[in-house]
C-alpha cells in the first residue's frame, strides 16, 4: 500500500463524527457482517449423504424450472379482456416460496452458564430454514438481551423461549434447577402402548400438544424410557423436568404447539445410558429404538431404523441439524460431545444396545464414508460388546458397519 | 487556513505533508491493502481495521457534501452497510481501487440523497464536530465557523467541481482515484482542480478575510 500521503491536511477544518456513533456504525456492520458469514456457512455446508444431496438438487432444479415456466408464462401472455382483467390480477402468479425461505433464530455462540445474563457477545442470529427451524426461539437480539439464562445452555443451541427469564430468583427465593437440561418447555405423561414384539406393555411418554401434567405421579420412579420411530425433540431427565415444573410453577408454562413435530405421538426420550441398556434387554433386534442419554445436552445417542432428526445440542456445527437419513439397522455412538474438526477426544465409551444380526451382507450400506472422520477414534475391547469411540453420529454409522462386518479398519486421527 | 495552501497544493500536490490523523490508517498501511481487503470479505475482524481506516474520510466527505450532522450520520451508515452487502463483489484492480469504489458509494448516496430532498441552509448548531488535538468551547466555535464559511464558498463553485474539491482536500483522494469515483479523465481533474482552486482563491480576496 502506498504511504498515506493522501490523507487530511492539518489546518483545513476536518468534519468528524461523534466516538459513540462511530463505535455503533462498526458493531452494527461488524454484527451484520457475522450474520451474512453465517447464512453464508449454512449455505454452503457439505450434504454427505449422496441421497439427500441428490434430492435437494432435485427440488433446486425443480423450483428453477417452476419458476422459469411461470415466469416465461407471464411474459408471453396476450393482453387480457378488460372483464377479466381483475381477476387476473388477484390471481397469485409467483409460486409461494415459504418451503424455501429462512428465518432468524438467536444462537448462543459460546456456553451459557445457569444464570448468565446474555450478552451481545455470546448471541448471533442464524437463519435457519423455515423446514428445519426450531420453533419456540427468538427472532431477534434485543429480545434475549439482558436476559438470563434458566439452565446451562451449550454453545451453538437455539435459545428457546422457556430457557430465559428476567430473573432466577422470585419471591420464594432463587430456584436450584437441575443443569443440563435442554428445551424443558415440553409437557410429557405416560401412554400405554402394546410391544408388538412381546405383547406386553411398556411405557411410553408422548408429548401432547397444548396441555401440561404434573408427572409425579403418574410416571414410575423408574421408568425412562421411550421409544418407537419418532423423532427426538429432546432430552431431559424426569427429575429434572418435574423441577422445572415445579419451580416455574408461577410462570405458565407454554408447551410447543407447533414444534417440529406436533404429533402427539412423538416421543420424548430419557434414560442414563445404563438405565438405556437394561431397558434395551426388553427390545428384540426387530425393534427400533430413539434413545438420548441423560447427558442428551450433548449428542444423543440414537439406535434406530428410520429417518430422523439430529438436534442442534452441543454440536458447534449447524451441519448437525440437518435430516440424517440413518440406514437400516445401523448404530450410532456417542454420548459426549461431538469433537470438532482437529479435537483430541480421549475416551468416550458408547454401549452396545442391540445385537444387530445379518451384517456381512446389510440390505443398506452406510452412506457416509471414512474420509469425514473428525477426530481422534480408538477401540478398546470392553466386556464384549463395549467399544470405546470418539466420533460423530454419521460416522459412527460407519464405524458400527465395520466393526459388525469384521472389517479391518485403520483409524487415523 | 491561507489561501496560498490552495496554490501550494495544485503546485506540489502530493508533495505536501498531510496529517495521517487516523490512527486505524496506521494499521492499514502495515498490512498490504488488497490482503486486507481479501480477508475483510470474509473475516468481521479484517472489515473493521477498514472499516475504522476509512471510516473518517467518508464521514469527513459527507459532512462537507450535507452540511448537517445528523444527515452526515445516516449517509455514512447507509455508505458502509453498502459496502457490507457488496464487498463480496468488488474487484480489486491495483492501488487506489478500493478507496475509489468506496468513494464512489459514497457519492452516489450523495448524489441520490440531493435528488431526493433540495439542499436546505444548515443551522450553526447542526453542524458536525471538527476535528481538533485540543478542542477547547472557543476553538470549537471557531473551527465549526471555519467548516461553515470554507463550505459555504466550495458551494458556490460548480457542483462537479465541488466534487472534486471535496473528494482531494477532505477526502484525501488522489487525482486518479477522483477520476475513477467521477468517471472523468485524471488530467480533467486536475485541471478542474486548478480552477476550482483559483476560483476560491479569488472568493477568499473579495472576501477579504479568512475562513
Amino acid at each position: 500500500m502506498r504511504k498515506p500521503n493522501h490523507h487530511l491536511p492539518d489546518d483545513l477544518p476536518i468534519p468528524q463524527a461523534k466516538p459513540a456513533f462511530q463505535q455503533e456504525l462498526e458493531e452494527a456492520l461488524i454484527a451484520r457482517m457475522k450474520q451474512k458469514e453465517t447464512k453464508k456457512m449454512i449455505l454452503a455446508l457439505p450434504v454427505r449423504n449422496e441421497r439427500l444431496s441428490v434430492t435437494i438438487t432435485l427440488i433446486a432444479a425443480m423450483l428453477v424450472l417452476v419458476l422459469a415456466v411461470t415466469l416465461f408464462g407471464l411474459m408471453s401472455r396476450s393482453p387480457a379482456p378488460l372483464n377479466t382483467l381483475t381477476a387476473q390480477q388477484t390471481t397469485p402468479t409467483m409460486i409461494a416460496n415459504d418451503e424455501i425461505g429462512t428465518h432468524p433464530v438467536v444462537m448462543t455462540t459460546r456456553a451459557v452458564n445457569r444464570g448468565e445474563p446474555f450478552t451481545a457477545d455470546i448471541l448471533t442470529i442464524v437463519f435457519w430454514t423455515n423446514q428445519s427451524r426450531p420453533t419456540h426461539t427468538f427472532d431477534n437480539l434485543e429480545a434475549v438481551i439482558g436476559q438470563v439464562a434458566i439452565i446451562d445452555i451449550p454453545a451453538y443451541s437455539p435459545v428457546m423461549r422457556d430457557v430465559v427469564t428476567e430473573s432466577l430468583c422470585n419471591e420464594d427465593g432463587c430456584p436450584s434447577i437441575p443443569i443440563r437440561m435442554t428445551a424443558p418447555s415440553v409437557i410429557i405423561l405416560p401412554i400405554e402402548a402394546p410391544d408388538p414384539a412381546q405383547g406386553r406393555s411398556i411405557n411410553i411418554y408422548a408429548v401432547p400438544s397444548g396441555t401440561g401434567m404434573r408427572l409425579s405421579d403418574t410416571v414410575p420412579e423408574n421408568a425412562r424410557l421411550l421409544a418407537e420411530n419418532k423423532p427426538i425433540l429432546f432430552a431431559g431427565t424426569l427429575a429434572e423436568l418435574e423441577e422445572y415444573q415445579r419451580v416455574m410453577g408461577l410462570r405458565p408454562l407454554n408447551p410447543p404447539e407447533n414444534m417440529r413435530n406436533p404429533d402427539q405421538n412423538v416421543v420424548l426420550l430419557m434414560a442414563s445410558p445404563q438405565e438405556i441398556f437394561v431397558l434395551a434387554d426388553a427390545f428384540n433386534d426387530d425393534t427400533p429404538l430413539i434413545v438420548v442419554p441423560i447427558d442428551a445436552s450433548n449428542t444423543p445417542l440414537i439406535v434406530t431404523a428410520t429417518p430422523l432428526v439430529v438436534l442442534p445440542t452441543n454440536t458447534p456445527n449447524p451441519e448437525a441439524t440437518r435430516e440424517v437419513l440413518i440406514p437400516n439397522d445401523s448404530l450410532i455412538l456417542n454420548t459426549l460431545v461431538t469433537p470438532k474438526v482437529g479435537d483430541q477426544v480421549n475416551v468416550i465409551v458408547a454401549l452396545m444396545f442391540v445385537d444387530v444380526e445379518d451384517t456381512e451382507n446389510p440390505e443398506v450400506e452406510p452412506s457416509v464414508t471414512m474420509g469425514h472422520v473428525s477426530a481422534t477414534a480408538r477401540i478398546t475391547a470392553m466386556d464384549g460388546n463395549s467399544v470405546t469411540l470418539a466420533v460423530t453420529p454419521q460416522e459412527a454409522v460407519t464405524f458400527q458397519y465395520y466393526v459388525e462386518s469384521r472389517i479391518p479398519m485403520m483409524l487415523i486421527p | 487556513l491561507n489561501p496560498s495552501f490552495f496554490i501550494s497544493v495544485a503546485v506540489f500536490g502530493e508533495n505536501l505533508h498531510f496529517s495521517e490523523g487516523i490512527s486505524a490508517a496506521k494499521t492499514v498501511e502495515v498490512m498490504v491493502e488488497q490482503d486486507l481487503i481479501e480477508q475483510a470479505r470474509h473475516d468481521p475482524e479484517a472489515f473493521r481495521q477498514l472499516y475504522r481506516a476509512y471510516f473518517p474520510r467518508i464521514y469527513a466527505y459527507i459532512a462537507y457534501r450535507v452540511g448537517q450532522e445528523s444527515d452526515a450520520e445516516d449517509l455514512t451508515a447507509d455508505v458502509f452497510v453498502k459496502v457490507v452487502e457488496t464487498l463480496d463483489r468488488f474487484e480489486y484492480r491495483g492501488d487506489g481501487a478500493f478507496a475509489a469504489w468506496l468513494f464512489k458509494i459514497a457519492y452516489h448516496r450523495v448524489a441520490q440523497f440531493y435528488r431526493q430532498q433540495t439542499p436546505t441552509l444548515v443551522s450553526f448548531d447542526q453542524l458536525p464536530d471538527i476535528r481538533s488535538d485540543s478542542p477547547t468551547p472557543d476553538s470549537v466555535l471557531m473551527q465549526k465557523e471555519q467548516f461553515m464559511r470554507l463550505r459555504d464558498r466550495i458551494q458556490t463553485l460548480s457542483p462537479r467541481r465541488q466534487e472534486i474539491v471535496t473528494l482531494r482536500f477532505f477526502s484525501g483522494l488522489r487525482n486518479q482515484e477522483i477520476a475513477a469515483v467521477l468517471g472523468l479523465d485524471e488530467r480533467t481533474i486536475a485541471a478542474h482542480l486548478s480552477r476550482a482552486i483559483e476560483d476560491l482563491q479569488k472568493r477568499y480576496e473579495t472576501d477579504g478575510k479568512s475562513p
